[in-house]
Formats: C-alpha cells, sequence, structure tokens
C-alpha cells in the first residue's frame, strides 16, 4: 500500500529535481507569456477600459498557448532516455505515475506563468479583486490544461510532428476551460456571480482527474510496445 | 500481484536531466526501493561511478552511463524475490564491469533468485537450472544443470 504512494510521490519530486536543471525551459515560457500579454496592449491602444474589459480572456489565451511548447516536451525525455520503461514495469499503478507527472508539470509549467501575471494585471488595469480571482481560478484551469496536455503528450509520443498535433488536440478540448474560466473571473470583475461558472470549472478539473491519467498511461504503454 | 521486476533494457533509463545519484535513487524508487544516501553511493561504487555521483548524465561516457544503470542491481541484492530481466547486459562493458555484473548476478541466483538474459554466445553463470531457448525452433532446447566452468 505505501509503495503504491510513496512511488508516484517520489517521480514527483525528481522531476520537480529535473525541471530545476533547466530553468532555461520556465523562463522561455514566462517570456512567452509576458510578450503575447504586451503585445495585445500595444495593439489595441490605451483604452483603459477596453482593456480591462478583456484583461481576462488575454491572459487566459496567453497561458494557453505559452503552455502548449512545454506540454510537447511532457514525455520525450523520458521516452528518450528509457525512464518511460521503467514507469510501465513498476509496481506502481502506471496511471498513478501519469498523475503525479501532471501534477509535477502543473508545478513546472503553469505557477511560473500564475507568479507572473500579478505584473500583468497592473498593466492591463486589472483591479485587485479580479488579481486574486485570476490567480485562484488560473490554478484550477491551469491544471485541467496540463491533464489535457499530459493525455496530448501521450498520444502523439513518437510522432515527428508532435507540436503541431498537440495543439491540434489540446486547444479544442480546453475550449470548456477556457469559456468558463472566463467567464467566472469576468463576474468577479463586474460584480456578478462567479460561483456558477467556477463550479463548472471544478466539475471539469475533477472529470480531468479521474479521466486522464488512465488514458495517458494506456497511450504511453501503446507507444512503448 | 505486485510487479516485482527489475528491468535492464535496451536504454539505459538514466534520467538525463539529473546527475548520476538521483538517476540511480530514481529507478530504484521506481522499483519501488527507498534506498538510504549510503546504499546509493555503495551501489554506485560497485561498478566504480561513486566518483561521478554528482555529474550530469548527458556528461558521461557511453560506458559510464552503461555501468550507472547496472549499479541499480547491486541494489536488490537483498530482494532475490524479483526477477531480474536483462537484454544483452555484458554488452560493451570491460572487464572489471563484466566481473562485477557477474559477481552480482551468481549472488542473485544463488540467493534463489531468477533471471531471463539475452545475449550472444555463452553466459559465465552459475546457476542451479539455465534454459536455452531456440528461436528458431520456437521450444526449448535443452533444460539442464550447469557447472561454473
Amino acid at each position: 500500500m505505501t509503495t503504491i504512494l510513496s512511488i508516484p510521490m517520489m517521480l514527483f519530486v525528481h522531476d520537480l529535481r529535473a525541471a530545476c536543471r533547466y530553468p532555461g525551459d520556465m523562463l522561455a515560457s514566462v517570456m512567452f507569456f509576458v510578450m503575447i500579454t504586451t503585445l495585445v496592449p500595444l495593439g489595441l491602444g490605451p483604452d483603459q477600459a477596453l482593456l480591462a474589459q478583456i484583461a481576462p480572456a488575454i491572459i487566459w489565451i496567453a497561458v494557453m498557448l505559452a503552455s502548449l511548447p512545454q506540454m510537447d516536451r511532457l514525455y520525450t525525455r523520458e521516452a528518450r532516455d528509457g525512464v518511460l520503461e521503467q514507469m510501465l514495469v513498476s509496481p506502481a499503478p502506471v496511471p498513478l505515475l501519469m498523475l503525479a507527472k501532471a501534477l509535477a508539470a502543473w508545478v513546472i509549467i503553469i505557477l511560473p506563468l500564475i507568479l507572473s501575471a500579478p505584473v500583468l494585471a497592473v498593466m492591463l488595469g486589472l483591479s485587485i479583486n479580479g488579481l486574486l480571482a485570476i490567480v485562484a481560478f488560473l490554478g484550477l484551469g491551469g491544471l485541467c490544461l496540463v491533464l489535457i496536455g499530459s493525455m496530448a503528450a501521450g498520444l502523439t509520443l513518437g510522432s515527428r510532428r508532435s507540436g503541431v498535433f498537440i495543439a491540434l488536440i489540446v486547444l479544442p478540448l480546453a475550449m470548456p476551460v477556457l469559456i468558463f474560466g472566463v467567464m467566472a473571473t469576468t463576474a468577479v470583475l463586474t460584480g456578478g456571480d462567479a460561483i456558477g461558472h467556477l463550479m463548472l470549472l471544478a466539475a471539469l478539473t475533477l472529470i480531468l482527474l479521474v479521466l486522464a491519467p488512465p488514458v495517458s498511461a494506456a497511450a504511453i504503454r501503446f507507444a512503448e510496445e | 500481484m505486485m510487479r516485482q521486476l527489475v528491468l535492464i533494457g535496451h536504454r539505459n533509463a538514466n534520467a538525463e536531466s539529473l546527475d548520476a545519484y538521483h538517476a540511480l535513487a530514481m529507478t530504484a524508487g521506481l522499483a519501488g526501493l527507498a534506498p538510504s544516501a549510503d546504499h546509493i553511493m555503495m551501489a554506485l561504487e560497485t561498478f566504480a561511478m561513486a566518483g561521478l555521483a554528482k555529474r550530469q548524465i548527458s556528461h558521461l561516457s557511453a560506458g559510464q552511463q552503461r555501468r550507472l544503470a547496472l549499479a541499480r542491481l547491486a541494489l536488490f541484492t537483498a530482494e532475490p524475490h524479483r526477477l531480474w530481466l536483462m537484454d544483452e547486459p555484458f554488452n560493451a562493458l570491460d572487464d572489471d564491469a563484466a566481473s562485477t555484473l557477474n559477481h552480482l548476478l551468481n549472488h542473485h541466483l544463488e540467493s534463489g533468485g531468477a533471471a531471463v538474459i539475452s545475449g550472444h554466445g555463452a553466459m559465465p553463470i552459475t546457476a542451479n537450472q539455465t534454459l536455452h531457448l531456440d528461436q528458431l525452433k520456437g521450444q526449448t532446447q535443452s533444460g539442464k544443470k550447469e557447472d561454473r566452468s
């Protein structure tokens, strides 16, 4: 029983340690995120009211786009060096290992983006309430994104144009995340009721938490055979 | 029933973004083992890799990476119930490493363990029973007792 949980936890820690060795990857996606959110106000002009209105959508879309290149690399290293093979013969259930990797990916990919959101919120003229809401909702929505990304990364493992395919798989599946995330954030900003949208986002996260790990486990088993 | 395997595959399974010490800790961990730091250093030393413990995998030579993968076996000497699955483990090893591997393998077999090994030519191992599989005939060629020569 202990190994069932201790092995995924060990994998989680090692993934974070490996990510710390390549801080450039994290920094690159944060820079990309900042660039997208900077370009929009530059293109639209200094209309604070308009910017504040579309800020949630900009930030959500920027997070989706900035996290995509990293999703592509979710399993490629492990497939190349043979760690994936070891995961498949591990005594721990493979879906739990996939869940551990997805949670580690959340820390590595999504967390840096969320942490840089406050800077951007100021630039886009968001209130402090809106800022707190966007950080919390992005955390939840980001978990959805990495779970969808983990499925896509498993399914495209070994294909030569995996980057394009991942975008084609992730973006349509992430539409509900974007819709509910932006609606919840906008509701907070305009003083409306965000609970309904937030619950739908949470429900989506729960579904993906159950669904995504077995799917990516099956995909990886298929790719490794 | 939980899978109790030690797999030495064609690929070394050393996580290339980690150093030698943590890569070994990770593969051992995936197999369900939580070795102490001393234990890991001892396993590294078995294949003369202790001095390279902090070296990143991508900075190790092919031979060193192979020895690091084999050092994993030294962590499982107290677990004879595990099946060792090995894909051509003796390939591209220097004499010292080959004799160390030989020693570990014999120890595993003598404590009642079993191993499935693919390879070319005769295996320099002592086993109570060795089963040679002939792929062409698709059946076992001989199941005989072998003595160490």
